[in-house]
């Protein structure tokens, strides 16, 4: 998963140490520059209307009238107008279609599906999330921009205006009327695609083979690594079977040896034991596993779970477990890299990669490496606090050909971060854990709270070595910790994000981490319906939902608009681009000097220059859009709502403003 | 003023419907079904043009619902929905987000079924692009079998497009079997059952089951290609699919497959006798494709053992046009020998066999043929202009046959370079025989003792009985080291290359120098100097760019070493490079 940005809301709210940089500063420089910019708009139409005198008193007027309809907006009278709202919207019969159009949508929906697919969640999510979002986006749309200009068309607007109700409470109770009926709707849909979704990706296996039983499978003689077919597995496998296909995929089912030593703890689950061999020293442990594919497995058990008799249990394999997860991740503060000759830059080594989202380390030299720091390491964050668990998601890069048998190996260590108060800042290190990388796939690893390490001086000498450290006291005692990682393959590289390495907190309830993705559609819903029916106060019903599709066209694509408009983009503005179309000019080619092209620049450099502004004004829903994190199955964290329910709420409120003033001079207008 | 009301105004309208739907229906009605022999309705004309040009899905079993509802759903803006797929699933691959990329894809081929360009580089987007992004075979290994199901698919779309079931083909075969990981793609294709049952409906399982060797990648390529011909040759559903390569390339592919399947099996397992008709039936085939019958791109039919056959046609044609004009070949040949001026150096070089010639001297027997070619062009016009002209007409006959002719042979000469055909043809002969048979035993003893770092001879020795093996004689028995038993193999190839010319400039010697480079840090390792009278010595030579990236020495700089004093290999360890006395398979096998 992409992760950007690390927000921490206060922070971002209050800007830290420098205050200025806050987003409230941000917010209330732009709301007094609009309401400076608007008054003198709004004075300059005055004095075309009325002249310069008496402008300025009719703008006075309705600055001032302003406050108290602010003030003394009355929530009972924003009610009964949602009421009438929500009432008027049923009659457009709209809401009525787009669930028309969402129950055909669903129904049909699994034709257009990728069964292939080797994380089918992530499909299904992203599917159903985009699709609930166009859909509740487009009905926001349709409700809000008919509304009020039929009214006003209609002239039933004038059976509002007359009673005593405020120009506020008119756009507050239709955003409230329209946002909430789209609320309601909105939580339907959220419910049905979480059905749709966990009914969709439900299945079963049993195993591939002539029984139900451990005969089914293949004893594994040779622990070479690599079986007959050649497939690597664990060289800890004695049995070797797979399940029967389904959707279009089957799992490996495996019986592993797991040895306890006399002393250790034996394990209390026995359920997947198929038998137990006892020497004078240690027991064996014959346990069957299903491996995972793509984003789930199965549990597996054995009936009758006691038996030890390998060729009668019988084998059950489970219900698919693993798509629904809501990782709680730790992330680091800060990531590093040291380069080949122990240089710490901000960026790694770049191997070519049109995509410089990771940066690389190289392999072999001792002194590269990614240094993670992460702060606020406590074991009441953690759920199961007597070990730690670490996921990573790398990338790698081969520089040569390599052992293609095997994946490419790094190392991983931790180090503790000596308080700075402290007088004798003595560090520990624990021992570097070598593994094989996984691209492209969650790797877990979990540490033993207890681990063997070494304590270090100031200038990184030796002090002790051999010592047993324990995670939270030695190694995260000031809270911070440093995760290190260091490619071991001499000149392979391993590529890293400050998100692809983090502490896995816990596991938080997948189906509230669902509904906090639909919480981010909600607030685009809110922005749209606010939007359009701001825009609706002073413009007529085609302009309002043209205005208001690009405005959420930009939201969308504002990001791309902004690197078309960058410097390095090739192919010139969209004259120019249109030009090189028609006159079929690839991107490189230089257009023929002279009038005309100087020309099509000029005008080209001055709508990238209106798009570019446009891109800071929409607000962006790249932001709001949380669908991701719900698709790879991680929490989103409250950090990042309150951002994005700020942005959205601030949005509104400049809307909310906008859309009174204009409805208050139209008022005065007619 | 219309006077009608609005309801029957809607009666019109619904009747006026009705009405252009019937010849709508009539001409867009899709065809049903063709069963074997060819029975079933054809459908409209919008039907039958949607299969003449590949249109869309022009019968009703092929039509699907959900690549028709997406195109529909389109509202005639799909080029604009497939930009955007094209650019969503671009995007997603330089973020990696592989799932995004197959999703994308997904959706693209179903609003774009028949736009055959648009499968071809997806898959191989798939199968060769995103493939090597992964770090594991086994995965790289399951997106290129992606890339094989999607242009499986593709094929189920266009069922008459020999270009699917091409790159299905090559994929097959080339992306699986040559790879650098081809040995481990190999072997979890020849097991692989899941993807082997998704063919069960196109092919028999045992059409590209190779005994014990199991399932073949190059097999399955030979039937996908075999497929691609009998799509052109008998058709599909009774109509030809109509050809769209060169045919060139596309009757050699089935062909090329044999053969490389039993140069695979030779590298993964010991050579043994069944290997030997494996090559009968690749040289077999490749001799059927020698002799048929090919539309060259300049429109010429021509088969690539036509050679002779013109040459010979040339002739007559020649003796022919020169009844006219007695003796004036004879004296423009005696004229043109003088202008050309070919000397008696080049003319000695030409009568010698090329391979054993210098770089040099390549060159100058090549530019001196050129020139002696280039003069003979212009007798035949010269002898046209001597004929009387009461002869004139049938003389114009047979020149214009002999230019004819030397076109012909020109293409025939130009085609069987760009498909090495007389190397395969050689090729192919050769390894049929007992002794490459033998040399490639040595090639693999030679490579198991490499690797298990037994270079020189060595005594064999009884394990059990604890005391040396001995021969008939009674005499200690010598097995052979990585070293002589490399050079054993070079010996064959060495030896035939003289009589098979083409072999000398082939890829295949190119990768015994690796073989050669393998030597070379083998006597390196026993402080050795290189083999006096090393049987490739001669290829190092000529290929000096080659050599010298595995430090192969060259002659010139063995002579020096030589003058300079050093070390003859010591005795016990000599091995023995003479031709006459190959390797006893018997023994080698043991």
């Amino acid at each position: 998963m992409v992760v950007k940005e690390f927000p921490r809301f206060l922070e971002w709210l209050t800007g830290g140490d420098l205050l200025l940089s806050g987003a409230i500063a941000t917010f209330l420089l732009i709301a007094v520059g609009c309401l400076f910019l608007g008054t003198l708009f709004g004075y300059f139409v005055a004095v075309m209307r009325h002249g310069p005198f008496e402008a300025f008193y009719a703008t006075a007027n309705t600055l001032f009238q302003s406050v108290p309809d602010f003030l003394r907006t009355s929530p009972r009278r924003i009610f009964a107008l949602a009421r009438l709202a929500v009432k008027e919207a049923f009659r457009r019969k709209i809401v009525l279609s787009v669930l028309g159009i969402f129950a055909v949508a669903l129904l049909f929906g699994g034709w257009y599906f990728d069964s292939g697919s080797e994380h089918p969640e992530r499909t299904y999510i992203g599917i159903v999330t985009w699709g609930t979002q166009l859909l509740v986006l487009m009905m926001g749309l349709l409700i809000s921009s008919f509304s009020l200009p039929d009214d006003i068309k209609n002239k039933t607007i004038y059976t509002v205006v007359t009673k005593p109700v405020r120009p506020t409470e008119i756009i507050l109770g239709r955003i409230l009327g329209f946002a909430g009926l789209a609320t309601v709707l909105l939580f339907i849909m959220a419910l049905v695609c979480l059905m749709f979704v966990s009914r969709g990706l439900s299945h079963g296996h049993v195993v591939d083979g002539p029984s139900q039983t451990i005969a089914s499978l293949q004893k594994i003689d040779q622990d070479t690594g690599v079986t007959l077919d050649g497939h690597r597995i664990p060289t800890n496998t004695a049995y070797l079977g797979a399940t029967s296909q389904r959707d279009n995929h089957r799992h490996r089912m495996r019986v592993i040896k797991q040895i306890v030593r006399k002393g250790e703890p034996e394990p209390t689950n026995l359920s997947d034991v198929v038998k137990v061999e006892e020497d004078a020293d240690k027991k064996t442990y014959f346990r069957m596993v299903i491996d995972g594919q793509g984003g789930h497995t199965h549990s597996v058990s054995l009936r009758p779970a006691t038996s030890l008799d390998e060729n009668d249990s019988e084998i059950i394999v489970g219900p698919a477990s693993g798509f629904f997860r809501a990782r709680v991740p730790l992330y680091a503060e800060s990531l590093l890299f040291t380069d080949s000759v122990g240089v710490t830059k901000a960026e790694g080594v770049v191997t070519g990669d049109e995509w410089t989202y990771r940066g690389y380390v190289q392999g072999g030299a001792s002194l590269a490496k990614a240094t993670f720091e992460f702060a606020g390491i406590r074991p009441d964050r953690f759920s199961t606090p007597d070990h730690v668990e670490m996921e990573m998601t790398l990338g790698v890069y081969r520089s040569y050909k390599g052992d293609v048998d095997r994946r490419i190996l790094a190392e991983v260590y931790f180090e503790s971060v000596p308080d700075e108060t402290a007088d004798r800042k003595v560090k520990f290190q624990s021992d570097p854990i070598s593994f094989e990388t996984m691209e492209f796939d969650v790797q877990g690893v979990v540490f033993p709270r207890s681990m063997s390490g070494r304590s270090l001086d100031e200038n990184g000498n030796t002090l002790q070595k051999g010592m047993q450290l324990d995670f939270f006291d030695n190694l995260a005692s000031s809270g911070r910790v440093r995760v290190i990682l260091r490619c071991a393959d001499r000149d392979q590289y391993l590529g890293v994000s400050r998100a692809d390495v983090y502490f896995r907190a816990g596991e938080a309830t997948y189906w509230v981490n669902f509904f906090k993705a639909f919480f981010g559609i909600w607030l685009q819903m809110l922005i749209v319906v606010t939007l359009a029916v701001s825009l609706s106060t002073f413009l007529s019903m085609p302009v309002t939902m043209f205005g208001t599709v690009l405005v959420i066209i930009l939201g969308f694509v504002s990001e791309f608009i902004r690197e078309l408009i960058k410097p390095e983009a090739e192919g010139g503005g969209p004259i120019e681009s249109f030009v090189r179309v028609i006159t079929q000019r690839n991107m490189q080619t230089p257009l023929p000097d002279g009038f005309l092209t100087s020309a099509m620049e000029w005008v080209d450099d001055g709508l990238l220059a209106i798009l570019n502004a446009l891109t800071y004004i929409v607000p962006d829903f790249s932001k709001l859009d949380f669908s991701q994190y719900v698709k790879f199955g991680y929490w989103i964290d409250g950090d990042r709502l309150w951002v994005a329910t700020f942005l959205a709420l601030s949005f509104c409120a400049g809307l909310v403003v906008f859309g009174y003033f204009n409805l208050k001079t139209r008022e005065i207008a007619a | 003023m219309n006077r009608l009301s609005p309801f029957v105004q809607k009666i019109i309208y619904i009747c006026l419907i009705v009405a252009l739907l019937v010849p709508l229906s009539f001409i867009a009605r899709p065809a049903s079904q063709r069963g074997e022999g060819g029975q079933g309705d054809t459908g409209g004309r919008l039907a039958m043009l949607r299969w003449q040009y590949n249109m869309s899905q022009a019968k009703l079993g092929e039509i699907d619902p959900a690549s028709e509802t997406m195109k529909l759903m389109s509202l005639g803006f799909r080029s604009v929905a497939a930009t955007s797929l094209w650019l969503n699933a671009i995007d997603a691959q330089v973020k990696k987000d592989w799932d995004q990329v197959a999703t994308a894809l997904n959706t693209l081929m179903r609003i774009q079924p028949n736009f055959h360009k648009v499968w071809d580089h997806q898959a191989h987007n798939l199968s060769y692009n995103i493939s090597v992004e992964f770090d594991d075979y086994e995965q790289r290994y399951s997106w290129v079998k992606k890339g094989l199901l999607l242009l499986r698919k593709g094929l189920s779309y266009n069922q008459r497009d020999h270009r699917f079931t091409d790159t299905l083909g090559k994929y097959s075969g080339q992306k699986i079997g040559r790879s650098d990981e081809k040995v481990e793609f190999r072997q979890l294709f020849r097991y692989d059952d899941d993807y082997h049952a998704s063919l069960d409906d196109i092919f028999d399982r045992d059409s590209y089951d190779a005994g014990q060797y199991g399932k073949d990648n190059w097999l399955l390529a030979y039937q996908w290609f075999n497929r691609s011909m009998a799509m052109v040759e008998q058709g599909v559903a009774g109509e030809k699919a109509p050809m769209r390569t060169k045919e060139l390339m596309f009757y050699m592919n089935r062909p090329a497959q044999l053969r490389n399947h039993v140069s695979s099996l030779q590298r993964e397992f010991p050579p043994e006798e069944s290997f030997k008709f494996k090559w009968q039936s690749a040289h077999d085939e490749w001799n059927e494709y020698g002799a048929r019958e090919i539309r060259t791109s300049s429109n010429l039919r021509i088969s690539l053992d036509g050679m002779e056959q013109t040459e010979m046609s040339m002739r007559k044609w020649r003796e022919e046009l020169d009844v006219f004009a007695p003796g004036v070949r004879a004296k423009l040949l005696a004229e043109i020998d003088n202008q050309i001026s070919v000397s008696p150096e080049e003319r000695r070089l030409i009568n010698l066999d090329i391979e054993t010639l210098s770089e040099d001297e390549k060159l100058k027997a090549r530019l001196a043929m050129a020139r002696i070619e280039m003069a003979n062009k212009t007798v035949d016009e010269s002898v046209l202009q001597a004929v009387k002209s009461a002869d004139r007409l049938v003389a114009d006959e047979l020149y214009l046959k002999i230019k004819q002719a030397y076109f012909r042979l020109h293409v025939i000469e130009l085609d069987r370079s760009t498909i090495n055909y007389q190397y395969w043809k050689d090729r192919t002969f050769l390894e049929m025989s007992d002794e490459a048979l033998v040399a490639h035993q040595s090639f693999y003893d030679a490579h198991d003792k490499y690797r298990a770092a037994i270079y020189d001879d060595f005594v064999a020795f009884d394990k059990q009985q604890l005391h040396p093996m001995l021969d008939s004689n009674g005499v200690a028995r010598i097995e052979r080291g990585a070293i002589a038993s490399f050079i054993a193999g070079f010996q064959f190839w060495a030896d035939v290359s003289k009589n098979y010319p083409s072999l000398g400039s082939s890829a295949f010697f190119d990768i015994m120098l690796e073989d050669a480079g393998r030597v070379r840090e083998m006597v390196d390792a026993l402080g050795r100097p290189w083999p006096k009278d090393f049987p490739f010595q001669a290829f190092i030579d000529a290929n000096p760019s080659v050599a010298a990236s595995y430090r192969l020495p060259n002659s010139e700089s063995l002579k020096l070493d030589a003058q300079s004093g050093a070390l003859p290999m010591r005795p016990s360890l000599e091995v023995n490079v003479d031709s006459s006395n190959p390797v006893d398979s018997s023994e080698s096998q043991n």
